[in-house]
């Protein structure tokens, strides 16, 4: 029994002398093991922990993105409701050269769709086959864009995709162009009211949070940045129908009398507000607005001339106010000529002792400078200043002009002289039509605006209303046989007005064959309510006197007016009056 | 631990929870109304383009330009004269 225990001993002992010790071994591999998993720990750590959020923008980076959500441009309409300008969303086709290869089949069904010859849709892939982006088709409405879209799809073409684009149309065309101007590419304002509102017609854009797929194509909306604010509309104060009006009555009188350009504005008396401003030559805002020959104008308010006979009313309006006159007083106007310190002031013919009446009839310039020189300059400037001259209409219009008025300081007698019959002044059509608003108006100023207006602003009183209506019947006669501008008269109504045929300032002196002619006037005179000024420049034809040029313009459109605005006719023949002529009231 | 301190414990751990499960819910259901936002908003995008549609075309074709020349042209209309108005008092 020991032998064999012995002997187990001895095996065993033979076992382990064989075996060696494993354990710097074991330690070895445990210590890797451990360092290997103090390694991924310490990474994790670093990950989760320490640069977490930058890895984690990094992700959001990679399947999350910001777009832009578009904001509305605001409606233009005029002062009834009817829509001017207008935004409406329009898709453009865009492809990745590098995915629609110009040799793929089925390119013909999808140049059919973007209407375009297939031959130059081929070309055009091909020409930037290196580029990932070119633009197939700009500007389709989104039904069109939408079916280019299922056509690539049917055909199995990728790379094709649409971008969404606001396109601003005006539906009114060149007739509102001026006031309106016009939006670039991106709708935003370049020109007239679009420019001057831009940042309230516009809005502001708001922004989301998309997620998008492995293809860059965003698949599900996540959050809402910012919500976008959509523009506000804009009414306009312009009626489209009057409007309409004197831009094609305008338009045929620029046209018949071979003249370079021409405005017309036309206001409200008592609110100030703008009922139609057109010029000529004109541009269609929807097409290609060539800036040649300064089309883009909006003369009405960006131009100016020396108002001429036209001043004549705020002459005698002045002196009337100043008490320098009488509205019977008379004018000695004989022979016909007058000198002043500084030159000379004459007129077409002798007219001898004139009143009031037939100096703004006749338009005597000897009578409007004797007027001018019998009042201090200081008061005369004073007046003439609160009718607005020299002082901006202050639309906020772009490039609005604010016209000149020389201080009275300034003046020589001649000055004080030809302003009278007004030279040495100059206005834009607005301005001049601001001031016979205050004559229409029994005195009072308004402010001026192209944006409708709730409530009559306050206001200011420039003269007396006595003397207001004086001036304004004396320019009655203006119109009847006999006055300069017979061609102004407005059947069925009463209407005030003037003429006015201004020689242009060339570098020369002024012309003697290049003219300015102007009427400016007011109906119904009984208690006006509209005021218009009509400037033709540089009228070519048989005609260029400010009465048979501006003046039929004049009576077309106010014509029209009053009738659209159902104003009460104030010079018909009453009803028993017209019963009796036929015989028919016993 | 006193009893009152466990319970307090409790009810915060709770509290967390809960509020933790607030948050996500909050977000979920904002999302969700975003997405439902969206879906509106398109809609009234699609019914803008159609009224601006229509307004181009009311505006095209009830142009006083056109009523002129379809009243004065086909209807044979014309302003009356003003020897043919007499006003109503």
């Amino acid at each position: 029994m020991a032998g064999r225990r012995d002997r187990r001993a001895k095996k065993v002992e033979r076992e382990q002398a064989k075996l060696p010790s494993f354990a710097a071994r074991r330690y070895g591999v445990l210590g890797i093991f451990a360092l290997a998993a103090s390694v991924l720990v310490w990474r994790a750590v670093d990950q989760q922990i320490l640069e977490k959020d930058f890895l984690q923008s990094e992700g959001a980076d990679r399947y999350l993105d910001r777009v832009e959500m578009v904001a509305h441009r605001g409606l233009i309409t005029d002062r009834r409701g009817a829509v001017l300008a207008l935004s409406t969303p329009v898709d453009s086709v865009a492809a990745n050269p590098r995915v629609l290869r110009a040799d793929s089949a089925a390119l013909a069904p999808l140049a059919e769709a973007l209407q375009m010859p297939l031959a130059d849709l081929r070309q055009k892939l091909a020409r930037y086959s290196q580029r990932r982006f070119v633009y197939l088709k700009r500007r389709m409405p989104p039904a069109e864009a939408a079916y280019v879209m299922e056509v690539a799809r049917a055909y199995e073409l990728g790379g094709v995709h649409l971008e969404r684009e606001y396109r601003r149309y005006y539906p009114t065309g060149e007739v509102f162009s001026h006031v309106l101007g016009f939006t670039d590419y991106q709708d935003l304002g370049q020109e007239g009211l679009e420019r001057a509102y831009n940042t309230a017609l516009a809005g502001t854009p708001g922004s989301k949070l998309v997620l998008r797929d492995g293809r860059r194509r965003a698949v599900d909306d996540v959050e809402n940045i910012q919500s976008p604010r959509d523009g506000k509309n804009l009414a306009l104060s312009l009626d489209g129908r009057l409007q309409y009006i004197a831009y094609r009555e305008l338009k045929a009188a620029v046209k018949r009398n071979r003249a370079i350009s021409g405005a017309a504005v036309m206001l409200d008396a008592r609110t100030g507000e703008v009922l139609a401003m057109v010029n000529q030559p004109g541009f269609n805002p929807n097409g290609s607005r060539s800036s040649k020959g300064g089309r883009l104008r909006n003369r009405a308010l960006t131009d100016v001339f020396e108002p001429g006979s036209t001043m004549k009313p705020f002459a005698v309006a002045a002196a009337l106010e100043l008490g320098v006159v009488g509205p019977g007083s008379l004018v000695d106007t004989a022979p016909g000529y007058f000198k002043v310190r500084g030159g000379r002031v004459k007129d077409h013919h002798n007219l001898g002792q004139i009143d009031l009446q037939t100096l703004l009839g006749k338009s005597s310039n000897v009578g409007a400078a004797k007027l001018a020189m019998a009042m201090d300059s200081e008061d005369y400037w004073r007046v003439l200043d609160g009718f607005g001259f020299g002082q901006s209409t202050a639309t906020a219009f772009p490039a609005e002009a604010g016209g000149q008025l020389i201080s009275w300081r300034n003046w020589a007698e001649i000055d004080q002289a030809t302003l009278s019959f007004g030279y040495g002044v100059s206005v834009t059509a607005l301005q001049l039509a601001r001031a016979y608003a205050v004559l229409a108006n029994d005195g009072l100023s308004v402010p001026v605006s192209l944006l409708k207006v709730a409530q009559p602003p306050e206001a200011q009183r420039v003269i007396s209303e006595r003397t207001a209506v004086d001036v304004r019947h004396m320019l009655e006669s203006v119109v009847l046989d006999g006055g300069t501008a017979p061609q102004a008269a407005v059947p069925g109504y009463r209407v005030a007005g003037k003429t006015g045929t201004v020689k242009k300032l060339g570098a020369n002196g002024y012309s003697d064959d290049r003219y300015v002619a102007v009427f400016a006037g007011m109906a119904p005179l009984s208690d006006p309510r509209l005021v218009m000024v009509v400037m033709v420049d540089e009228p070519r034809g048989k005609h260029y006197y400010g009465g048979s040029v501006a003046g039929p313009v004049f009576a077309k459109v106010m014509g029209e007016a009053l009738r659209l605005m159902n104003i009460k006719p104030d010079a018909l023949t009453s009803p028993q009056a017209r019963l009796a002529e036929a015989g028919g009231l016993q | 631990m006193t009893r009152s301190r466990l319970v307090w414990l409790i009810v915060l751990v709770l509290a967390v929870i809960s509020s933790g499960i607030g948050v996500v819910y909050a977000k979920n259901q904002s999302r969700a109304l975003f997405v439902q936002l969206q879906k509106v908003r398109a809609a009234t995008d699609m019914a803008a383009m159609e009224w601006g549609r229509l307004q181009l075309e009311l505006a095209s074709e009830g142009s006083l330009e056109d009523v002129m020349r379809i009243a004065g042209g086909r209807l044979k209309m014309h302003a009356p004269e003003a020897a043919n108005v007499v006003v109503v008092e």
